[in-house]
């Protein structure tokens, strides 16, 4: 585990109701900054909830009802002068579908930076550029920025989203099954790309996955029933993990 | 024990195909049947299509001239052109879509993007609007008559132009926006219905890019759906370019001399056109020609407004790709 | 495997051959320590022999850590499941050369019968096994890993037959009982060193051609 001060996010018994439905109980954690941390657990376990409580995207759904902390930076996101919109530019979000706009790569590049009052064509291409270049799909689509994103294959598509997400220049990025819809060797150059990433960037990711989890992330957590029930170091939780939970999950030997 | 399995397993689909065979039979007989019935029935629709066409388009090919497009009815209506219906529809269609059209949207956004599922006014509205889609277009005609003509005209030229007959009386205006309530619904469901085509990730990833709600529906939404939206509205409208009962007591004219000048003044329609020729007209012979003409003007605009619905949603897409 | 991977496995590589190297050196000591009178090097041999044990463990972690966290196929499922292997044979191989250093001031004084018994060409066979199976292992040479296969059976072969000479000649002269003892013990440590090169060896044709060629009459 990581020590708070090194964390970039820091929860505090956060709980999620749904109505009357508790889908997440008292977890508390510690992110670690500029690492890549995965979520794993069985569908449902309340993984994606969590990942969602921490750019407020769960503000969409009616009828949520949080409890206790997220700190961001020491900051609680859910403060009441907290601007949601501030909030989301800092904690950028890369879905499960890939969901580029219906608008050409360079449009859909530039989108975000556009709503945040970046409007000169010089410092534009610039973001494309470098954006597009981080997230290792430059070479692939420069010679056609103005066609659309939707010509592009879904690993494709994928890395386009990660480019406009990077293009706002968050500190933190949070991937909710990123590469579940893509072939092996997309996900393969998703997975790449990751490690590349955290080099810059804090990065959060849910995943089915275990491997990929093993694979990509430098700590893991095993989510149970909407309960965090072991939390350490990826190698550890995948040699030698504390809980037996955790250990019959990464085994295959659920339930 | 295995093996037991194994040979009753054989013996029972022995026999259960046995049963089968005169159910598969039967499958079939009633496949074909159905097939056979579906079948029927298009070229039978199809049939009536093609022989109404035909008939229109023979009837009326023949007159079908500049000047036909071009004149007024001269001589009792049995000589001249279409000329001031033509423009009448054109001016009918246009102030209506100018009222129905942005209200329509704005409910349709509204009811789309920020009205909650539980939303007492949101189900009043969406009441409404099915409502206003089932009622019989005469009683829009009626209503207009009520509501603009007797009503909002009468203490409009009461106040403001002492009694005198301007507003109170069967107008363009008054017609044009009894036919918006008639394509309002219209305008609603298609473009709600195509507001909600624009799947929740993509409007997920505007908002997690840290735009606004408002920035996510005007940059997002409605580009995404612009196409449904287009085609819908251009729909609503060809649907009102041929109506006539609405504007039967709201505006139309059965002959005038005169274009319409003001909001004020009573029109021509292509519809309300073929309407009088039909039930009014002394000299049948003569009319009939014209009918079968303006007839075919009517259809080819209400078609090409569609073309233009059909080819707009096939160039954004195109364009989408 | 991924890139990210690709420098694990790197690191698992580099790990071996040090360790292939430590093992040389303590070789090279003990066969020291036999043949020339003033050796004195003991406490190097120690480090080297605690430096052998970390190693093993590290390179155990390593193994475990790629194998649980990056699910290895093929080449380089092979090349881990080999590593591994590598790694317990010559770790053993370190752990002989010491046992082999303690009998060294027993036999040191009788050169003759050593050199009679050809101890010293064994010895020199023994490392030069060593020094061509690090070789193949670091290059993936298949066939020097198949040459080594054979002269390791054959250094094998030749230890038992000083073994049986020894004993014959200790039935015989019952006087030499004593430093016998000792040389027998000696040649069997170095036949057990030429039969876990082997080992190593038939690892990295494993590796390379993906064969299991140990146990098998003709390699």
């Amino acid at each position: 585990m990581t020590d708070s001060k090194d964390s970039k996010v820091s929860v505090r018994d956060l709980s999620v109701f749904y109505g009357a439905n508790k889908a997440l109980n008292k977890i508390s954690m510690e992110i670690p900054d500029k690492k890549v941390t995965a979520f794993i657990g069985p569908s449902g376990c309340g993984k994606s909830t969590f990942l969602r409580t921490l750019n407020r995207m769960n503000d969409l759904i009616g009828n949520v009802r949080i409890e206790g902390e997220v700190n961001i930076d020491g900051i609680n996101i859910y403060q009441k002068n907290i601007d949601v919109v501030n909030l989301r530019k800092k904690v950028g979000m890369i879905f499960q579908k890939s969901n580029p706009f219906a608008k050409s790569i360079y449009d859909n590049i530039t989108y975000g930076p556009k709503i945040n009052g970046i409007s000169q064509k010089r410092k534009l291409d610039e973001i494309v550029e470098t954006s597009l270049k981080q997230a290792a799909i430059w070479d692939e689509v420069k010679d056609r920025l103005n066609t659309s994103a939707l010509s592009l294959s879904g690993g494709q598509q994928q890395r386009i989203c990660i480019a406009r997400t990077l293009a706002v220049n968050p500190d933190i990025i949070l991937m909710d099954e990123p590469a579940s819809a893509l072939d092996p060797i997309s996900t393969a150059k998703i997975e790449e790309l990751i490690h590349e990433l955290k080099k810059y960037y804090t990065i959060i990711i849910v995943t089915h996955n275990m491997q990929q989890a093993a694979r990509t992330s430098d700590t893991t957590a095993f989510f149970y029933l909407g309960e965090l029930i072991e939390m350490d170091k990826t190698r550890a939780i995948f040699t030698n993990p504390a809980k037996k939970q955790t250990e019959d999950y990464i085994s295959g030997r659920f339930g | 024990m295995l093996w037991r399995n194994f040979t009753s397993a054989i013996v029972s689909s022995g026999v259960s195909r046995e049963n089968d065979q005169p159910a598969a039979m039967k499958r079939t007989t009633k496949d074909i049947l159905l097939t056979s019935l579906t079948a029927v029935s298009v070229l039978l629709i199809l049939f009536v299509i093609v022989a109404m066409l035909a008939i229109i388009f023979i009837g009326g090919w023949k007159n079908l001239t500049w000047e036909f497009i071009s004149e007024f009815p001269r001589e009792g209506m049995t000589k001249g052109g279409i000329f001031p219906a033509i423009v009448g529809t054109a001016v009918m269609t246009l102030i209506m879509t100018v009222a129905a059209v942005p209200f329509g949207a704005i409910t349709a956004i509204y009811l789309a993007e920020y009205a909650s599922e539980k939303s007492v006014l949101a189900k009043t509205i969406r009441f409404a609007v099915k409502t206003l889609a089932v009622v019989p277009s005469i009683i829009f005609g009626l209503f207009g008559l009520g509501f603009f003509i007797k009503f909002i005209g009468f203490h409009v030229d009461n106040l403001f132009n002492n009694g005198e007959l301007h507003w109170g009386q069967p107008n363009i205006l008054w017609a044009s926006l009894t036919m918006a309530l008639l394509t309002l619904p219209i305008v609603i469901v298609s473009v709600e219905e195509s507001i909600r085509t624009v799947p929740k990730e993509v409007r997920e990833a505007s908002l997690a890019l840290g735009a606004t709600k408002w920035q996510t529906i005007r940059q997002v939404v409605i580009p995404g759906s612009i196409t449904g939206i287009l085609t819908g509205t251009i729909l609503a409208i060809s649907r009102g370019a041929g109506e006539v009962a609405p504007i039967l007591f709201t505006g139309a004219a059965y002959y005038l001399a005169d274009l319409p000048k003001h909001m004020n003044d009573q029109f021509m329609s292509l519809g309300y056109h073929i309407y009088i020729m039909a039930t009014q007209s002394t000299n049948v012979d003569d009319t009939l020609p014209i009918q079968f003409t303006t007839t075919l003007v009517l259809l080819l605009l209400t078609f090409s407004l569609s073309m233009v619905a059909v080819i707009l949603r096939y160039r954004i897409r195109k364009k989408a790709r | 495997m991924q890139s990210f991977f690709q420098e694990e496995l790197g690191k698992l590589r580099k790990r071996i051959i040090k360790m292939f190297m430590l093992v040389n050196m303590q070789l090279e000591k003990s066969s020291q320590s036999i043949l020339s009178q003033d050796f004195e090097d003991t406490d190097a041999v120690m480090q080297n022999e605690n430096r052998i044990d970390k190693l093993d463990i590290k390179i155990d972690k390593l193994c475990q850590r790629i194998f649980a966290l990056a699910q290895p196929v093929a080449t380089d499922l092979r090349f881990i499941m080999s590593s591994l292997r590598i790694g317990n044979e010559i770790e053993r191989i370190g752990d002989i050369a010491l046992d082999i250093l303690a009998r060294a001031e027993f036999v040191r004084p009788y050169q003759e019968i050593l050199t009679r018994y050809r101890v010293p060409e064994l010895l020199g066979d023994v490392i030069r096994h060593n020094q061509r199976a690090l070789e193949a292992y670091t290059n993936n040479n298949n066939e020097l890993a198949a040459e080594i296969v054979c002269s390791c059976k054959s250094t094998a072969e030749t230890c038992k037959n000083v073994f049986n000479e020894i004993i014959a000649e200790m039935a015989q002269k019952s006087q030499v009982i004593v430093i016998a003892t000792d040389l027998i013990l000696i040649v069997r440590d170095l036949e057990r060193i030429s039969n876990h090169l082997e080992n190593v060896a038939e690892s990295v044709v494993f590796i390379v051609e993906g064969k299991r060629i140990r146990h098998s009459a003709n390699p």
